[in-house]
């Protein structure tokens, strides 16, 4: 039924991009009532039906990333729902995301996105809310620049929701132990996710290569405690960054997005001042 | 199939008449105690056709009363009626026999209901949780009329599990929109009320007010699980066990064998049970890959939503009831608890071959690795973190 959808609410759409967590990715026209320039949107429909309590809460969340006002943060134009069904609007990256892009960016281009998109999740936490899905599928690049994107909201529609079917055992990898303990997701755990990204941005590898392989139920046990591998391609201090960011006790962790951002900008500049000596 | 028409909600207004809802369709009767008596006198009223045939054969007309019922036929909802029984849609109201003989979509319905009563107001007249006391999913009942919501604002419910962002504004949240695909003609070029036949319905969500409430930022260090908190515990169902410390001082299951967080065995540790804040029990691991932590008790059906301290597990398939299992945290244990489902509940061991049927409201506690079956349609894993020893 999804593959042969043609539209949504009154959003014609031109081309699939690709397939979400919890739902999929439409290139889409966006409707004169927006007013927008840009000819293109980007617009989510999630797999899951919802009902009214969904729709309130998603409104609510929304409201607040609105709020957040971030230029790391991916515009979203418009939202709702046809017939249960939810949809949102968001900006459209003609270039994708980080993880399509990743092998065609210099490491200080590769650095100074991940800053962007850790500033781009500090505004989230700013004001009250978490990502819960930070993933370089989900950092967006905008002319040199990072956006963060696709708000977790499957989790606003499913408390108590950790994985889906779309994901490997792999994507596992960004859950930090506390979350899995049950604790909310908060600052620390976005931090643990970034440094996750950081890795595998920098080095192609995951830093938890022991993830490989193992059932889902041994896969949530060993991140409770995961055995982390740096790969010996980033530099001391890289690694340092990385292995605070995934630290079991989350008090060793960066304590801010903002503080891991300035870090990563400062691994940029030295990264920046090689290459200048170079050349 | 299921009918667009069971996806509404019917919140029934209280008053002299009857109200009936079956998958499909339903009907309102309107009318005094005498009138009703007299519909009712010898009546099959466990389905709606034959309600609808005993209206037929009644000569409304100055007797006080009337019905209206709108049923699913495939191509549309068919409206028919008498009497004092009016069809209120979004843009106007009409009586019984003003109505059009077909609606396309029941969004388009605002309300069925005696032609002496107004339309109340969602929200304000109707301030009750629809799945509570005025919310008809199926039966007969008594009541003047019924409202059918497909889209409002319910009032400010508690959300169990996730961080309750500030409060919405006051402004409406939702906007409506139609959108008439097309306009279409009967052979000779009549054109057919399109609003009526072929108009969709979307809403859009206002994200871009201000936020009436500053929003408070995260806390800065989250706290640590076990650990003292501030959390009101209804978030995080934080419940009281008893336990063992391994060697490390981790809680565990009292009859776990290594350490779930160390991999530590179990025997050198302190066999003292001391207390401890319930960690996760495991996984509900769906036939589609989700899994749902076992820290919280879950309500599973079609389109679930939250009841008191149950997330919903919300799952779209028609042979699936709306509260068709529930899954309950007694202690260290998992508990499965049918909730009267239309085609059943099974469950299997994982030493066994054979599926045992789940009685309608008798908990049964899960074995780890236990495999559950909802009405033949979906299945899910009970996927334990302890490894302990048997009974």
């Amino acid at each position: 039924m999804r593959r042969s959808m043609t539209r949504i609410a009154d959003y014609e759409f031109l081309e699939e991009l690709g397939e979400g967590n919890y739902g999929v990715f439409w290139r889409a026209r966006p409707p004169a009532r927006l007013g927008l320039t840009a000819p293109y949107v980007a617009v989510k429909v999630l797999h899951h039906r919802s009902h009214q309590q969904g729709y309130d809460r998603m409104a609510n969340e929304l409201r607040v990333y609105h709020a957040a006002a971030s230029p790391h943060l991916v515009q979203i134009y418009d939202a709702g729902h046809e017939d249960g069904t939810i949809f949102y609007a968001s900006e459209f990256s003609e270039t994708g995301s980080l993880a399509q892009a990743a092998n065609s960016l210099t490491r200080s281009v590769k650095l100074r996105c991940i800053a962007d998109i850790a500033r781009g999740a500090h505004a989230l936490h700013e004001v009250g809310l978490a990502h819960r899905d930070v993933k370089l599928s989900n950092m967006m690049l905008f002319d040199g620049t990072a956006k963060l994107g696709d708000l977790g909201l499957a989790q606003i529609l499913n408390p108590g929701q950790q994985s889906t079917g779309m994901g490997s055992v792999g994507s596992l990898a960004h859950l930090a132990p506390e979350t899995i303990r049950g604790e909310k997701a908060g600052r620390a755990s976005d931090v643990f996710a970034l440094g996750v990204s950081l890795h595998s941005l920098l080095c192609g590898a995951s830093v938890f290569p022991g993830l490989d392989g193992l059932s889902l139920r041994d896969a949530f046990v060993f991140m409770l405690q995961p055995t982390t591998v740096i790969h010996p391609s980033l530099s001391e201090s890289e690694a340092r960054l990385v292995a605070a960011c995934v630290a079991v006790d989350s008090a060793d962790r960066p304590s801010t997005a903002d503080e891991f951002a300035r870090k990563v900008e400062l691994l940029a500049s030295a990264v920046e001042s090689v290459d200048g000596q170079t050349s | 199939m299921t009918s667009p028409l069971d996806e509404v909600r019917c919140a029934v207004l209280p008053g002299d008449g009857i109200v009936g809802r079956w998958p499909g369709g339903l009907i309102v009767v309107v009318g005094g105690p005498v009138l009703l008596d007299r519909f009712f006198d010898g009546i099959d009223a466990s389905g709606l056709e034959p309600l609808v045939e005993r209206a037929r054969t009644i000569d409304w007309a100055g007797k006080g009363g009337g019905y209206l019922a709108v049923i699913d036929r495939m191509d549309g909802l068919a409206v028919e009626g008498g009497g004092d029984c009016d069809l209120v849609l979004r843009d106007r109201r009409l009586s019984a026999a003003d109505a059009p003989a077909a609606v396309a979509d029941p969004s388009l319905i605002e309300a069925v209901l005696d032609r002496r009563r107004t339309v109340p107001t969602v929200g304000s007249d109707l301030p009750v949780a629809l799945d509570g006391a005025l919310g008809l999913e199926r039966g007969l009942v008594p009541g003047a009329g019924v409202r059918l919501i497909s889209t409002w604002r319910a009032p400010s419910l508690p959300t169990p599990a996730i961080a309750e962002p500030p409060s919405p504004p006051i402004a409406p949240p939702t906007k409506a929109h139609a959108i008439v695909t097309e306009q279409p003609s009967l052979p000779d070029g009549t054109q057919i009320d399109a609003s009526v036949r072929s108009a969709r319905t979307f809403e859009v969500f206002t994200i871009t007010e201000p936020l009436e409430n500053e929003p408070a930022p995260l806390p800065m260090v989250s706290e640590s699980f076990g650990r003292a908190t501030e959390e009101p515990a209804e978030l995080r169902q934080q419940v009281v066990v008893q336990g063992i410390m391994c060697p490390n001082d981790h809680f565990n299951h009292p009859r776990s064998r290594i350490c779930v967080t160390c991999g530590t065995s179990t025997d050198e540790a302190s066999l003292e049970l001391v207390r401890g804040f319930r960690p996760i029990l495991g996984y509900l691991v769906l036939d589609d890959g989700t899994s749902y932590q076992l820290n919280q008790n879950y309500i599973i059906g079609r389109l679930a939503i939250a009841d008191e301290g149950f997330v919903p597990i919300s799952l779209d398939d028609d042979g699936i009831s709306r509260r068709h299992a529930r899954i309950e945290l007694h202690g260290w244990d998992v508990a499965l608890i049918d909730g009267d489902s239309m085609n059943g509940t099974r469950y299997q061991t994982p030493d066994s071959e054979l599926w045992s049927e789940a009685t309608a409201g008798r908990p049964v506690v899960l074995q780890p690795g236990s495999r559950v079956d909802l009405g033949g349609r979906r299945t899910f894993t009970f996927e334990a973190v302890y490894r302990i020893d048997a009974q």
